[in-house]
């Protein structure tokens, strides 16, 4: 339970981003507030990705995507050692047919972001069906153990001074002349706090408090998405793969779960759905009832075509998410943060950001920002 | 919010002009920064042109961002050249020209158009022109049009708007450098045609016949069979034509006693034969010249050197935004599926 009813900051969402936000604003002095749905922390999207830490490779039609990424690449490794995997070795296909790049303009818009390229030796191109891949590069891009970042940013916002509860559910929001209460639900107990400013960081249930507060909904896009988790043939432990740029696949190495996570972009979305201004669809309604059958043949099947050994790896698991993304960004594949702020009320902002790497945007977007130490 | 679009432009400029270097980029420059949200500025030259002091590239590279220089080796064809500037390019859209068209409404109208869904929207001017080359431009657009589909109007400049995937599409076909233009008229995408404005009168644009002629019959052969098979037809026809006359010859012989007065006779025929065989030589010899150029396995073209801004990228801008949809809707985006 809370320990007050009034804070400085409540945060709503104890992902990587709600985490980050709220550890900063307890840094500076503030009576910070964390609210998390569930009972751990950083189990949802923060965890249910490719634990990739970007390096900007993942976005050539996106300049600025790729660029932050870029700079945050060598920040987050920098602050985060302990969960850092740089054990394997990664390369860049770029695929020959559907890709929306060549293998020119890939290293062209490596050299200008500034990310290392270097094509990759015979050993490793050869192992691609050279009729679908048109090059292969060797790049410099490391995976993150989100079990032991979710540890290390529990220590730090501990330190901070953030006080945390679990098994809370943040419902509405309500404006008062006082400020804004946040209406709780404890295990099915109602709880009211006060705040002058409050983040909803919850990602794909971003519109839900929303809706419950009769603020318009965000227009978002969500996707119900699988991730195969597998094991690899020998040939392909210690290497991970990413073919760009379309509708093409990843394997990567998965630390928390010792595995290989195995995403395909036609696969992976199994389906999509978008908020409808006077239809509000529950994305956890929809996580909780999705019947979650594994596209896994479908991917590994295609995959293979690119990469023959994927038809050795075992499948083990699947991670499945709603993740939610901007209809701007259809355009480009970019993955920009949503920041709005004072959304439909004085002093309630909503963030959603999709790479965990790029959360330094948000945190010197809030800096630039006057109106939360007034 | 900004009211910049959100795309990316690239802006090629062929053959800079060497009086108003820093002017040109300049001026571009402030244009693409006020309106688009990212844009480079491609330059490319040849190093045997009169073209632009080393030292004007480099102060421009110093003053101006996201500017890069490409110098090609040899000196290629414009064509060439331009094919080279937007092979070079990582924009979304792409625009490449002569530095005389690049003013504020050829681009942003040519941006606009793509935006609205035509991948290749061609630039048209009137220039002044001999009537033998305005002639000769007007009949070679008609039969490039019967034969090559190529439907651009005969009064189009050197000036292209392409979307990323019209010009990705073109890169893939043979001979795309040597016909550049020919190539991005024939993706198969949507096409559109603007009047271009210009900042002083283009010297570089060809107003000769020859140029014109010698492009036209180069863009035939290689890219056309027609006029071999009409060759072959009119070989045939010789041929036949040549029975007919020996057969005449021969009647004549059989049934004459003087055949002195065949002389008219024999000149005609012996001229109607050779009209014929030199006419196949020389579409046979263009057809070699074909068969040269496609086994020579060299580059179109070579670059020597390529120099870049000081500041080629804006390391401030924070991947934030307010808002989740698009004002503007680009019809020509690369999106996941399209």
């Amino acid at each position: 339970m809370p320990t007050s009813d009034t804070y400085d900051i409540a945060v709503i969402g104890c992902g990587f981003f709600g985490m980050n936000i709220a550890e900063y604003f307890a840094l500076r002095g503030k009576r910070v507030l964390l609210l998390e749905k569930y009972n751990a922390c950083m189990t949802r999207a923060s965890y249910v990705n490719q634990a990739r830490i970007h390096n900007g490779y993942h976005y050539p039609r996106s300049v600025l995507t790729a660029m932050r990424s870029r700079i945050s690449f060598p920040r987050f490794v920098k602050d985060f050692p302990e969960c850092v995997v740089n054990d394997f070795s990664k390369y860049y296909g770029i695929g020959k047919i559907l890709s929306k790049v060549n293998a020119r303009q890939f290293a062209e818009f490596c050299n200008r972001i500034g990310a290392e390229c270097e094509e990759a030796p015979s050993s490793i191109s050869g192992i691609f069906d050279p009729h679908f891949i048109e090059k292969v590069f060797l790049v410099k891009e490391y995976a993150f153990d989100s079990s032991v970042l979710c540890k290390t940013m529990l220590s730090r916002i501990q330190k901070a001074g953030v006080e945390l509860v679990l098994s809370a559910s943040a419902e509405r929001v309500e404006q008062t002349n006082h400020g804004l209460l946040l209406h709780i639900s404890i295990k099915d107990e109602p709880v009211t706090i006060s705040a002058s400013h409050i983040f909803n960081c919850t990602y794909s249930n971003l519109n839900y408090v929303n809706h419950n507060s009769g603020i318009p909904l965000i227009p978002l896009k969500y996707e119900m998405t699988e991730m195969a988790l597998v094991e690899v043939p020998d040939e392909l432990k210690d290497k991970a793969f990413t073919i760009m740029c379309g509708p093409f696949f990843s394997i990567m190495p998965f630390p928390s779960r010792n595995l290989y996570t195995l995403s395909h972009v036609r696969y992976t979305p199994h389906y999509e759905w978008y908020d409808q201004p006077d239809h509000y669809i529950s994305p956890l309604e929809v996580y909780r009832k999705d019947k979650k059958d594994t596209a896994f043949p479908e991917m590994q099947l295609d995959s293979s075509r690119y990469l023959p050994l994927i038809r050795q790896c075992k499948y083990q698991d699947s991670l499945w998410e709603v993740k939610t993304l901007l209809p701007s960004s259809e355009v480009d594949d970019s993955r920009p943060i949503l920041f709005k702020m004072n959304y439909g009320l004085n002093g309630y902002h909503c963030v959603m950001g999709g790479k965990i790497d790029n959360v330094y945007d948000i945190i010197m977007t809030i800096e630039q920002n006057k109106e939360f130490f007034i | 919010m900004s009211t910049r679009k959100d795309v990316f432009v690239s802006a090629v400029v062929i053959r800079p002009d060497q009086e108003h270097f820093q002017d040109d980029l300049t001026a571009l420059s402030t244009i693409l920064a006020s309106n688009y949200l990212h844009y480079e500025i491609v330059v490319i030259n040849t190093v045997s042109s009169n073209g632009v002091l080393e030292e004007k590239v480099d102060a421009a590279l110093k003053q101006i961002k996201h500017i890069r220089y490409i110098k090609v080796f040899n000196n290629v064809d414009d064509n060439i050249l331009f094919a080279a500037g937007i092979e070079n390019t990582i924009g979304d859209i792409i625009i490449a020209t002569y530095p005389e068209y690049l003013t504020e409404h050829n681009i942003k109208e040519s941006v606009d158009l793509c935006f609205a869904g035509n991948d290749v929207v061609n630039g048209l001017s009137e220039t002044k022109t001999g009537l033998l080359h305005k002639i000769s431009k007007q009949a070679s657009r008609k039969i490039l049009s019967r034969l090559l589909s190529y439907n651009i109007p005969y009064n189009d400049a050197f000036f292209r708007c392409i979307s990323r995937r019209a010009l990705n599409e073109a890169m893939e076909t043979r001979h795309f450098h040597r016909f550049v233009f020919i190539r991005l008229a024939n993706t198969g995408e949507k096409q559109t045609n603007i009047e271009l404005e210009r900042l002083r009168p283009c010297k570089l644009e060809s107003r000769r016949f020859l140029d014109s002629f010698s492009r036209a019959v180069s863009a035939v052969i290689f890219n056309s069979t027609v006029p071999l098979r009409i060759m072959n037809i009119g070989a045939l026809l010789g041929c036949f034509i040549t029975l007919l006359i020996a057969a005449y010859t021969i009647a004549i012989k059989l049934l004459k006693d003087k055949v002195v007065e065949g002389w008219p006779t024999l000149m005609l025929a012996s001229s109607c034969l050779f009209f014929f065989l030199f006419m196949i030589l020389t579409f046979i010899g263009e057809y070699l010249i074909r068969i040269i150029f496609d086994n020579n396995t060299a580059a179109p073209y070579h670059v020597l050197a390529e120099k870049h801004s000081s500041v080629m990228l804006n390391y401030n801008e924070l991947n934030i935004r307010e808002d989740s949809v698009s004002s503007e809707v680009n019809l020509t985006q690369t999106g996941r599926d399209r």
